[in-house]
């Protein structure tokens, strides 16, 4: 393509293959045994999803990633921006689930659980509500504006965007207090951000799966484009067993196919109509093949009514198909699943032995050393107490590294309130003949009050530099 | 506007949207927008920890849209120039 030229008009493939036209696409709705498990599935997790929200451990919301105040809530658990590396590793589980997952069974994810398909289908019952099926919405859609298309198409967008702000205001009461923000909403005192981001989830929600559909998975996907790399010839995918359906052909019900040299593909097209992305499924294994398993539904509806045996098309494998030995346990699998393990005994061992008090030590800026009384050398800390328990402590600090070390003054305990943080100045003295260079010493704080814990953290004592010493 | 212009704005805007949301969450879980705010210049004065957040997201949303852009637009440019072979391999 020469610079300058206009580009790519969508149907000009030659020219730009990458993208085809955005036609408009009315998945067919389908049942069988696989849209049952979707519709549980959507059920199941939008049921969680708008549910959890308002759930409520100890007298506070439990799950709140509560950004305002900086403190996650995970039930029992409270989690601090300091304690970042449990989500980190949570992410990592969730990683490495999904590719542990997609070597087995392919795309299970976006076929069942993807928030996507999960909207996108609820969007769709909606769509039906209003709309009618398939045939109803195509012929609506190319007909003129009538009275009864403007209640429709009315009914569906007020239908849809209340279920879109719905879905919002959930999604940032799991980031501020759900409770306090239907108050304030209802009040009409919901502040400026809150309503930005309930704003802008609710029209990504409408869009995405009003709208988008299965061009965010076409487009916007980047797990599509890279979960080939799972993929092996053992991987579950749904597949169009060519042998057995070419070649494909219309013929009368009852016809002896073979007589008559065809396949047992009818070509009734019923698994394009369903398909969600628009693909057929019988050119082959496609990268927009979401896994949802609507064209094995379809035939196999057909397949019963042609007296014929299911599964001209059905979730099968590579090596299956060419009929070599049965699904084995796989290299693949085995790291995959050793990593999922790892990461998930790591987390559960961490936050079974977790100790719900951090320290953060500062050293003084301003000096490195004091002289005191001639004879001692003095060093100033600032010790942050981060008390993560759900109750108050007392804490006693002590310091240790070398002889003659100690706190300058006799230590009292530090009472710190249930999550909270205290700021306590800290003092420590060493002999001057013992103090002279760099020192590597700990702070040790130990809860006095029964609960049997304490935190170390290492830090520096400085002295006069020894050269200086010898001149003196 | 072309389709695939309309395309490449909407990859841009996509995937720098993606970078700055998991730019903003580490940052942010590492950075107190209440400090950046007492540190920072006075123009920053008077706003709140949520106004934080979300000023560091579109900030952090703009700079991956800007490189995003930026990249698209080489690998756009380059391609027109050397004859329809972006990638670069083959003999």
């Amino acid at each position: 393509m020469k610079a300058g030229e206009p580009l790519a008009h969508a149907a000009d493939s030659a020219a730009e293959p990458m993208y085809a036209a955005a036609v408009k696409i009315y998945p067919r709705e389908v049942s069988g045994r696989f849209a049952r498990l979707r519709n549980v599935a959507v059920v199941v997790l939008l049921g969680l999803y708008y549910s959890v929200a308002w759930l409520t451990w100890n007298g506070r919301q439990a799950l709140l990633f509560d950004l305002p105040a900086r403190k996650f809530y995970v039930f029992g658990l409270t989690l601090w921006p300091q304690d970042f590396w449990y989500m980190a590793l949570l992410m990592i589980i969730a990683a490495l689930s999904l590719f542990f997952f997609t070597a087995l069974a392919g795309r299970v994810f976006c076929g069942y659980a993807c928030p996507q398909t999960v909207w996108t289908e609820a969007f769709l019952w909606i769509e039906r509500l209003t709309e009618g099926p398939r045939q109803r919405r195509m012929r609506l859609d190319a007909g003129p504006w009538t009275l009864e298309k403007l209640l429709r198409k009315g009914g569906k967008q007020l239908l849809w965007l209340a279920f879109a702000l719905y879905t919002g205001f959930t999604f940032v009461g799991y980031f501020m207090p759900i409770r306090s923000i239907t108050s304030a909403a209802l009040g009409g005192t919901l502040g400026p951000w809150a309503t930005f981001w309930i704003g802008l989830y609710s029209l990504a929600t409408y869009g995405n799966a009003g709208y988008l559909r299965e061009q965010v998975c076409k487009y916007m996907c980047p797990y599509a484009r890279f979960q080939s790399a799972m993929f092996d010839k053992d991987t579950l995918v749904i597949a169009y067993d060519t042998g057995r359906g070419e070649p494909r052909g219309a013929r009368r019900r009852g016809t002896d196919a073979h007589a008559a040299g065809l396949g047992d593909c009818i070509d009734c097209t019923l698994c394009v109509q369903v398909c969600p992305t628009g693909i057929d499924i019988r050119k082959g294994l496609q990268y927009e093949c979401i896994a949802c398993a609507a064209c094995i539904d379809a035939c196999d509806d057909v397949m019963d009514k042609m007296r014929a045996p299911r599964g001209l098309i059905r979730y099968t494998s590579e090596n299956a198909v060419s009929g070599r030995s049965l699904p084995r346990v796989r290299g693949r699998l085995l790291v995959y699943g050793g990593l999922l393990g790892a990461a998930a005994t790591a987390i559960v061992v961490s936050l079974a032995t977790r100790t719900p008090l951090l320290l953060d030590v500062i050293r003084d800026r301003n000096a490195l050393y004091r002289e005191v009384r001639g004879d001692r050398i003095e060093n100033a800390y600032s010790v942050k107490v981060i008390n993560e328990d759900d109750r108050a402590h007392r804490y006693l600090i002590q310091a240790e590294g070398f002889d003659g070390l100690q706190l300058a003054a006799p230590a009292a305990p530090v009472e710190v309130a249930a999550e909270s943080v205290a700021t306590v100045p800290v003092r420590l003295q060493a002999p001057s003949e013992r103090a002279a260079g760099v020192h590597p010493i700990r702070l040790r704080v130990v809860a006095l009050d029964g609960a049997d814990f304490e935190r170390v953290e290492k830090t520096r004592f400085i002295g006069p530099v020894e050269e200086e010493h010898a001149h003196d | 506007m072309s389709q695939s212009v309309r395309i490449h704005a909407g990859v841009v805007l996509w995937s720098s949207f993606l970078a700055g949301a998991v730019a903003s969450v580490v940052f942010f879980a590492a950075v107190d927008p209440a400090l950046l705010r007492d540190a920072g210049p006075r123009v920053f004065d008077g706003l709140d920890r949520e106004a934080g957040y979300a000023l560091g997201f579109l900030f952090l949303w703009a700079v991956g849209a800007v490189a995003s852009a930026l990249a698209v637009f080489l690998v756009r440019t380059a391609r027109a120039e050397s004859g329809g072979n972006a990638s670069g391999d083959g003999p």
